[in-house]
């Protein structure tokens, strides 16, 4: 899941995307409304976590742009005011959450969570795909019952295909979600990744749930 | 008590509570004169026809009632005729009723007056005086005067019961008219006092909607009376002035913990995701000085607000004594030398040592210090802080000038607000808390002097004037 961070205090922003970036998130991250309105409209963003009170553009600016340039990303608007005024005029701008500072880094990535889950459609925090299940909040995968042991990119390219379930990904969508725009990777690194996964989780004698899709790309598929 | 509406229903009452009493007054007396104007005439012209049936001969008089028989008018039925050595010459069988009134010796008696007795059973008298030979002329025969005429006077008295029981009557009517009167017209004042402040009540009502939470409602001057335009006005000019105090006060309130909440919800999420699962040596010292650094920033608003508070509220009087501002301005450039250094900016100053200013050293310290740092830090790489003072008059001048961008001519009255940034894109690129400026112009308050600023694509010039007194 990739997730853009748009907060102009330097040490909230790099202490959050350490905390996101340990829970397998790719994070890209801006320090002003311009940066921010311009990453949210050239990367494709799970998630959006901004600040209102921004240099150059503020974070109200920035969210109506958003909506009006018809990026409909959920945001959740992080801000030290606290009003319900304020939080009225927040989700009334068109956010989708609303965390005033200071807030536990738990509860944000609780947030974190479910506006993914409301993003892809599905209310269960446990997704299933045949025996295969995986915790979306611990990150604990099992396949029929046998606990698995992931690395965090495989975990988090798991989660990915598992929340798009019986769909063809492209494998540029999902290096896309996984890696941030600095990251000097190239997609294919992607196909080292689902091997590796196929090894843990398509073991010899179970019935195999990755595809691949020539020329397209990668499906999660239960039956 | 102080009610407006017993203030005018007392006001109107006593108004009308003299208005009558003086209406009463007028008839009272009026009918009185008429009463005793009829009366006297009566007495008098009774006088006039006893006199006429006056007989004297020689030094004597006679009168002979029988003659009243067909007299015009009818002779009175009480009167007396008293000689002038007070002898009584003639009276009526009724006349011992009468408190008759002594009779003057000078012989001026008043024509008319009121003869007193007890249990209010008064008597009006009417006095005529005669001489005998006077007497005969007034009788139409002719007698010339000799030796033996002599001088008398006629009385006839009259009670006063029956004028006295009138004026009591009239007395009697005259308390309950007014009476009636006093009650409708308080019953009305009360009524007409509760409408008359009506208009008050409901400016309270409107004021009443008018809450913190909608200070921005105004009352419709068109909607009550002429008379009370100007107060609405006065009332909605005032809660312009609080709406605008509330919206300073807030915005300041929203700024302040934008200030806070924003280093400490950093500081909180780094230790929160530093304590998620364990961490190298080199890990936990980068998050220390970070966290360090964030503390700091911190403390710099909270000392900042504190300091800030501790002058709003008078608590912070300078202690003026002569300060030599070349050295506390060499000091201030040996504690910013090193960020200066880091953008190569150079610190100069031409202060004459011998230079004096009155001021508290510690406040002059602080105000020149936040003035060179800022000039420091909003200054371009290579620039120079330029520090100058001298002496105009009975003030000194210190002139603090930096090399950097300058501030927008429509931003130079704003700089001075707390936490007002002019390039938002603040905290961490130039470190500053939003406070420095406002504490500066607070202590140069505190001292009686002012803060001029002028600033152009050159460069911004702060001027510190402090007076001596």
């Amino acid at each position: 899941m990739r997730v853009l961070i748009v907060e102009d205090n330097c040490a909230l922003l790099k202490s959050l995307k350490k905390g996101l970036v340990e829970e397998s998130f790719a994070v890209d991250t801006a320090e002003d409304g311009e940066e921010g309105l311009y990453l949210a409209g050239v990367n494709d963003y799970d998630l959006v976590i901004l600040d209102v009170m921004l240099p150059k553009i503020d974070g109200w600016t920035v969210l109506r742009e958003m909506r009006t340039r018809g990026l409909y990303t959920h945001v959740l608007v992080l801000t030290a005011r606290d009003t319900p005024e304020d939080k009225v005029r927040g989700l009334d701008s068109g956010a989708d959450d609303y965390l005033t500072k200071p807030f536990r880094f738990e509860e944000l990535l609780a947030r974190v969570r479910a506006l993914i889950r409301r993003k892809y459609q599905t209310k269960n925090p446990l997704l299933a795909v045949a025996d295969l299940e995986i915790d979306t909040s611990t990150h604990i995968v099992h396949r029929g019952g046998e606990e698995m042991f992931l690395q965090p990119k495989e975990y988090a390219l798991l989660e990915y295909l598992a929340y798009r379930a019986g769909e063809i990904v492209p494998r540029a969508a999902i290096w896309e979600h996984l890696y941030d725009w600095q990251d000097d990777t190239t997609s294919n690194i992607i196909d080292v990744y689902i091997s590796r996964l196929r090894r843990k989780i398509d073991r010899p004698g179970l019935r195999p749930l990755f595809q691949t899709v020539r020329g397209e790309g990668y499906l999660l598929k239960g039956d | 008590m102080h009610s407006l509406r017993l203030k005018l229903i007392l006001g109107f009452l006593l108004a009308l509570a003299a208005v009558i009493a003086g209406f009463d007054v007028f008839i009272y007396t009026a009918k009185r004169y008429a009463l005793f104007e009829v009366m006297d005439g009566r007495l008098y012209a009774e006088t006039l026809a006893i006199s006429r049936h006056l007989e004297i001969e020689g030094s004597r008089l006679f009168f002979d009632p029988s003659e009243e028989n067909g007299a015009h008018p009818p002779l009175p039925r009480v009167f007396r005729i008293v000689g002038e050595n007070g002898t009584i010459l003639a009276e009526a069988p009724s006349a011992g009723a009468v408190p008759w009134p002594a009779l003057r010796p000078d012989g001026k008696n008043p024509q008319w007056r009121t003869a007193r007795a007890g249990h209010g059973r008064h008597w009006r008298v009417a006095t005529w005086k005669g001489r005998s030979e006077a007497n005969e002329e007034i009788a139409g025969k002719s007698r010339p005067a000799d030796e033996t005429s002599f001088g008398f006077v006629v009385q006839c008295a009259e009670p006063l019961a029956a004028a006295a029981e009138e004026l009591r009557k009239l007395v009697s009517l005259l308390a309950a008219v007014s009476l009636l009167a006093f009650l409708i017209a308080g019953g009305g004042s009360f009524f007409l006092a509760g409408r008359a402040l009506r208009p008050i009540r409901r400016v309270n009502t409107a004021l009443e909607a008018v809450s913190e939470t909608n200070l921005d409602q105004r009352l419709d001057p068109s909607s009550f009376d002429v008379e009370l335009h100007p107060l609405i006005t006065q009332l909605n000019a005032t809660l312009d002035r609080l709406e605008n105090g509330f919206q300073r006060e807030r915005q300041f309130t929203a700024d302040a913990s934008h200030e806070l909440r924003t280093p400490l919800a950093a500081l909180l999420n780094s230790i929160e995701v530093l304590l998620r699962r364990p961490r190298t040596d080199a890990e936990l010292i980068e998050a220390h000085r970070d966290n360090e650094r964030t503390a700091r920033s911190m403390q710099a608003v909270v000392e900042g607000l504190l300091l800030l508070a501790r002058m709003d509220a008078g608590k912070a009087e300078p202690a003026k004594e002569s300060v030599a501002p070349d050295a506390l301005v060499e000091e201030i450039f040996d504690a910013i030398s090193s960020e200066a250094n880091a953008k190569n900016i150079g610190l100069v100053h031409a202060i004459d040592s011998a230079l004096r200013v009155q001021a508290d050293p510690a406040q002059l310290r602080l105000a020149l210090h936040n003035l060179i740092e800022n000039a420091v830090r909003y200054n371009r790489p290579g620039g120079q802080v330029s520090v100058e003072a001298r002496r105009t008059g009975e003030a000194a001048a210190i002139v603090v000038r930096d090399t950097g961008v300058g501030i927008p001519e429509d931003q130079l009255h704003r700089i001075f607000e707390r936490f007002y940034r002019v390039d938002p894109s603040r905290t961490e690129a130039t470190g500053g808390c939003g406070l420095g400026l406002s504490i500066v112009r607070k202590i140069v308050d505190g001292h009686g002097g002012r803060v001029d600023i002028s600033s152009g694509s050159e460069g911004t010039v702060f001027t510190v004037v402090l007076p001596d007194a």
